[in-house]
Parts: C-alpha cells; sequence; structure tokens
C-alpha cells in the first residue's frame, strides 16, 4: 500500500471514529482524562498496525479491539481496581431460564423507564467485570453483531452469547433494587 | 392490582391507603399468547433505547483530535 493509499485509509476509515472510541473508554475508565490518553494511544496502535486492517471492513470494531486490548493489558496493570468486581461465577447465579429480559419487563411495565438512570447505570456498570462491561457497551451501547463483538472481544461466539447475558441481567437486577428503593416499583420476580 | 402486604421498601411508614405501583403481566389484546420471542426482542430494543437515552455519548475533548494528529506526525517525521 502507498503512502498515500494508507493515510487516506487512517483518516476516512479509522480516525473518524475517535469520538466513540473516546466515549467507550470513558465508559470503561469513568475518567475523562485516562479516557483521552488511552484514545491517543489507540488511534497511535492503529496508524503504525494498519497494515493488518484490510481496507472496507468494520474499522470501529477494529478499533474497540485495539482500545480494549491497551485498557485491559496497560491500564488495569497500571491501575488496580480497588472496587470487587462481579466474578463469573457470581453473575450465573443471575441467569433466568425463561427471558435474560424479564427482570427489565417489570420495569418498562411499571413505567419506571421514563425516570432519569444514567448515575445509577455507571454504578452498576461498575458491579461488572471489565469483559461484562465491554460487551454490553457494545452490545446494548453501540449496537455491535455479536459477531463483531467476538471480533473487537477475540472471544469465541458462543461466548459472548453467553457473557452478554448474564452481563444484561447482571445490570438489570442492579437497576431493579435501584427502582424497588427509590420509586417504590416492586418487583414480583427472582432473578437470582 | 395494588400491592396492601408489602411494607414500604425504603422503609419509610406506609401511608394508609397509598397504592405502591406493581408489576402486572402483559395482557394480549388479541386474547391470545403472543409468542415469547416478541416480548424477548421488544424488551431488547427498549432495554437499548433505555441504556442510550441513559448514556448519551459526551463531546471528546477539544484539543483530542489535535493531539492524535500530532503523535502521528511525529510518527512520520521519525520513518
Amino acid at each position: 500500500m502507498s503512502r498515500n493509499a494508507r493515510e487516506h485509509l487512517y483518516e476516512s476509515e479509522l480516525l473518524v471514529h475517535y469520538p466513540v472510541v473516546y466515549n467507550f473508554l470513558l465508559r470503561m475508565t469513568a475518567q475523562e482524562s485516562d479516557a483521552a490518553d488511552l484514545t491517543q494511544e489507540t488511534f497511535v496502535r492503529a496508524y503504525l498496525k494498519i497494515d493488518h486492517y484490510e481496507a472496507g471492513t468494520n474499522g470501529r470494531a477494529w478499533l474497540f479491539c485495539l482500545a480494549r486490548n491497551l485498557f485491559i493489558n496497560d491500564y488495569r496493570k497500571r491501575k488496580r481496581r480497588g472496587e470487587q468486581e462481579l466474578d463469573e461465577r457470581a453473575a450465573y447465579q443471575y441467569r433466568d431460564v425463561d427471558s435474560p429480559m424479564a427482570g427489565f419487563a417489570d420495569l418498562r411495565i411499571a413505567g419506571a423507564l421514563d425516570r432519569d438512570f444514567s448515575d445509577q447505570i455507571m454504578k452498576a456498570m461498575t458491579f461488572l467485570s471489565d469483559r461484562q462491561r465491554a460487551i454490553v457497551l457494545m452490545a446494548d451501547l453501540y449496537d455491535f453483531a455479536e459477531k463483531e463483538i467476538a471480533e473487537a472481544m477475540e472471544m469465541p461466539l458462543n461466548t459472548v452469547k453467553s457473557v452478554t447475558r448474564r452481563s444484561r441481567i447482571a445490570l438489570i437486577k442492579q437497576l431493579q433494587s435501584y427502582a424497588e428503593s427509590t420509586f417504590g416499583i416492586v418487583n414480583t420476580r427472582n432473578l437470582g | 392490582m395494588y400491592n396492601e402486604c408489602n411494607p414500604s421498601p425504603n422503609g419509610t411508614p406506609s401511608r394508609p391507603g397509598h397504592r405502591l405501583p406493581e408489576v402486572v403481566e402483559h395482557q394480549s389484546t388479541t386474547g391470545e399468547h403472543d409468542p415469547p420471542s416478541t416480548y424477548a426482542e421488544t424488551d431488547l430494543a427498549s432495554f437499548k433505547v433505555f441504556l442510550k437515552r441513559n448514556m448519551r455519548n459526551q463531546a471528546p475533548p477539544a484539543g483530542l483530535l489535535d493531539d492524535i494528529r500530532a503523535r502521528i506526525a511525529g510518527i512520520r517525521t521519525r520513518k
């Protein structure tokens, strides 16, 4: 690839995604300055590795893969988390054999969704592991297909499906507790 | 449907006659049972809208794009 073609590819298919990469990293780090630093590193790495990117494919998923690797391999090693992360075995308790969305249906039917949950969602996200949080963000905030998530997370498709399901249930369970204690919305189901 | 027996979940005393909102089951308008997958799809779509509304994208810091371009220019110069 010529230098001009490489520069054009970088600008048109990769750099255009910098706002969404920044926001993804902001949700992962919860720190604006850390998210900005990691975004810079992600795009430097993208430039250096651009020969590994195939033009016309999914630039956003490729960038999320780089960003996720930087976050887990570099950022997490530097900053050990103080809080307890939800472990996969604990998350398994949140399974719901009928429908992973049953708990959310309760909130929807009870009319709780018009309320402001923004702070509570951020708090609930901290109870998810890094992997779970990244997958929920990609699946539900950025509308990645499961196959794209599998590529970005470098995980088998079936694992992505099960982690997505458990992560949603864990998140909804946190939000249900909040809805019950704050708005008095009584949940009649038992997810866990 | 209302909840007479449940005490106030946040510990505050319930007022007499005060009805707590409670979840009601979906009633089919056709009189038939809708397929379960329909509920699941509706709920997933609502869940995504709910997350997007509560997790709006923030504008990146003003100088971020310039910083990235400066880093790339530095790499080009060194090559």
